[in-house]
This record gives C-alpha cells, sequence and structure tokens, in this order.
C-alpha cells in the first residue's frame, strides 16, 4: 500500500530547484518510486524552472545610472565638513574659547587703559533691540552691546570695585610695576 | 590611485561612508545594478516605474547608509531589502498585489487569479529575443506574490529560508507559493504552444 509522504509538494519544489538536502533527497527518491504521479510532477515544475532560469538580466539605462550617482554623490558631504556633525563636547568647547576671544573688548571698556585687540572682530553687528549676549552665524557668542547699553553702565561700576589693586609686596609682583589695574586676561600697555 | 574593482563590496562601502567617494560607489552599483534593476522591472513590467523604484531604492540606500545599514550584513542583500520594500510599496498602491498570507492557499484557484494582459504594463521598451520577452510576458501573469517568489529567487538567488524572511512568511508558504507559480507557468507555456499549433494549421 503506498503511504502518501506529508510534505511531498514541498520536496518536489525544492528538487525543482535543486535545493533538496540529501535526508529530503532520499525520502522523495523513494516517494517516486511509488508513485509515479509524483515522479511526473517533479520532472514537469523541473522544466519548468529551467525555463524561467533564461530569462536574461536587464540592464538599467544609462542616464538611469549617472543620476543616481550623481545623486549619490550629493547626498554625501564629507564629514569633516559638517559643523554640526561636531560631538556635545567638542561645540562646548569651542563655545568656551570663543567666549573667552570676544569677551576682551569688554573689558577693554572696563579698563582705564587702552587694551591692544588685534586680531578680535569688532565690527560684526549685533541684534540692536537686544541687551542679552547672542550667538552669531558661526555659532560665536556676542557680548559686545552690553558694553554700550544702560544696564552695562550700572553693572561695569558694581564689576570695577570688585576689583583690587595687585599688592607690590606679593610675591611675582616685584618685577612688574603697578601703573594700572590689572585683571586676569587683560593685556597691560606696552608703553 | 584606488583599483576598486579588487575591493570587496564591504571595502567600497567604508571608501563610501567615510568620504562620499564617487568611484567607490560607481563600481558598487556597476556590480549589482542589472541584478536589482531586473528584479523591479520583473515585478512591475513597465521601464518607467521601474526607473522610478530603482532610483527611490538608492535614494533610500544613500539617505539610510549611515543610519540603518549595519557592517556585519551584505550591503547587496540590505539593498535588495529596500528595492523589493519599494517595489511591493508601488505595487499594493496600485492594488496589483494581493497579500493572502492569512488564507489557506490551497483553498484558492490560483489559475484563476492570474492577472490579465492589460494589467502588466507595457513590454515595448524591453530589448528581449521574441522567446525571453514572451516568457517575461508569463512572469507578469502570474500573481504578484507567486511573481515575487519566482524573482526573490531567479534574480537575487535567495534561499527559501531567505525569501520567506523577505516576504515575512512561513517557508512552507514561499515554497506553496513557487509550486503553484510553476504550475501557472507550465499551464501558461501549454497555452501557447497550443495556441502556436493553431496557428501554423491555418
Amino acid at each position: 500500500m503506498k503511504q502518501k509522504l506529508h510534505n511531498a509538494e514541498e520536496l518536489t519544489v525544492k528538487y525543482a530547484l535543486n535545493e533538496l538536502d540529501p535526508d529530503e533527497s532520499k525520502l522523495l527518491d523513494r516517494a517516486v518510486k511509488e508513485d509515479q504521479d509524483l515522479l511526473i510532477e517533479a520532472e514537469s515544475q523541473r522544466r519548468t524552472w529551467q525555463r524561467v532560469s533564461a530569462l536574461p538580466l536587464i540592464q538599467p539605462p544609462a542616464g538611469l545610472i549617472e543620476d543616481t550617482i550623481r545623486l549619490a554623490v550629493a547626498g554625501r558631504v564629507p564629514k569633516q565638513s559638517r559643523i554640526f556633525s561636531m560631538t556635545p563636547a567638542w561645540r562646548w568647547a569651542a563655545a568656551a574659547s570663543i567666549l573667552a576671544v570676544v569677551s576682551l573688548p569688554l573689558l577693554n571698556v572696563m579698563s582705564d587703559t587702552p587694551v591692544e585687540t588685534v586680531g578680535v572682530e569688532q565690527t560684526i553687528p549685533a541684534p540692536s533691540t537686544d541687551d542679552a549676549p547672542w550667538v552669531d552665524r558661526q555659532d560665536v557668542l556676542r557680548l559686545q552691546n552690553q558694553a554700550n547699553t544702560a544696564s552695562a553702565s550700572k553693572t561695569l561700576p558694581d564689576s570695577t570695585t570688585q576689583l583690587r589693586p595687585i599688592d607690590p609686596n606679593s610675591p611675582g609682583s616685584a618685577s612688574r610695576p603697578v601703573k594700572t589695574l590689572q585683571q586676569t586676561g587683560a593685556k597691560s600697555d606696552p608703553k | 590611485m584606488i583599483r576598486y574593482t579588487e575591493l570587496d563590496d564591504h571595502q567600497l562601502v567604508r571608501h563610501y561612508r567615510k568620504n562620499g567617494d564617487e568611484g567607490a560607489f560607481r563600481e558598487l552599483l556597476g556590480r549589482h545594478q542589472a541584478k536589482i534593476y531586473s528584479y523591479i522591472y520583473s515585478m512591475v513590467g513597465n521601464q518607467d516605474m521601474a526607473n522610478d523604484i530603482f532610483q527611490e531604492t538608492f535614494t533610500k540606500v544613500i539617505t539610510r547608509m549611515d543610519d540603518t545599514y549595519d557592517e556585519q550584513g551584505k550591503w547587496i542583500a540590505w539593498v535588495m531589502r529596500i528595492a523589493h520594500n519599494s517595489t511591493i510599496d508601488v505595487l499594493r498602491k496600485q492594488k496589483r498585489f494581493v497579500d493572502v498570507t492569512s488564507k489557506d492557499e490551497d483553498d484558492v484557484d490560483f489559475y484563476e487569479r492570474l492577472t490579465d494582459d492589460s494589467a502588466t504594463g507595457a513590454q515595448e521598451h524591453l530589448e528581449l529575443d521574441e522567446d525571453k520577452a514572451r516568457l517575461m510576458r508569463h512572469i507578469q501573469r502570474l500573481p504578484a506574490e507567486q511573481r515575487e517568489v519566482v524573482m526573490l529567487r531567479h534574480y537575487y538567488e535567495l534561499s527559501f529560508k531567505e525569501i520567506s524572511e523577505m516576504t515575512n512568511v512561513s517557508i512552507n508558504t514561499a515554497l506553496g507559493r513557487m509550486r503553484y507559480a510553476l504550475i501557472n507557468l507550465r499551464k501558461l507555456f501549454e497555452q501557447e504552444e497550443l495556441n502556436e499549433a493553431k496557428a501554423t494549421q491555418r
């Protein structure tokens, strides 16, 4: 009596596409010996698949490939030039450095001695209506306007009262005669 | 001077990701473009539509390369999946893709569900010889879920396990779809031979 293989249909497909493992191959061999219809089906599927396999590769149009490559090149900007790809730590470090540099002109105003500010940009216009610090297009923190406003006129004297003259007897001060008030980070007048 | 042809896909992808290297991308595309395009074309049967899907696929590839591509996997397998999903999306929008995964497929008369010629799109752009063009027309007449399995196997050379993963069905369902596809194609070939025989008798 014929015993029908429960997954015979799957096995015939795998046979047609040459994907039987050795155990499945043995099972199918045994099954087709007992069931001629199964053999016919398996062979028929194999021949049909052979015809499908004749389907050739189709090349895309050349213009489409060039468009795609242009898209790929335009879509990729080298990472070094991406300012916003900097890590937060880098951005904070950069902001701190910039803050130190741009605060020089502010300190200049507070000092009696004119301070040389070579290399520090002075002419970038700041928002005229707002006293608050602002950030320009290059992520530079700007404070200049504060020195010219009413609030600054109040805060500046408060700040200068906290400055103390350098003690001429303190270590390290002997080599530099005290002519003006000195602030950390401010340059003394070379004259 | 980089010899792109000597680099494997993985190295080319690295070059492209790191520097936006056009040469590396060109080489990658050159290696796989026909396989990807053939699959898309065979699924939609229309050159303009295939061009659009091909372009959309690589737009996604370029924009997602840094975010979703895992270098542990094969790049081309990742691209094939994007191409497949883009193609199925288009077919779904056209309502030419009937998902039958929830039904018992043995109860469905697949021959009845063969698509008609009018739904298969324009074929006139394809420069194939007559036999190949006829074969492509037969493929186009298969229901999309059967065509999908046949083409994933033929052009992408995927195993049934990989096909089942890509199409979100079981291996047995994928095997069943292939079986019905082969049965349907055999009927179409027989019909064609019958028509030819009739034509020669006249």
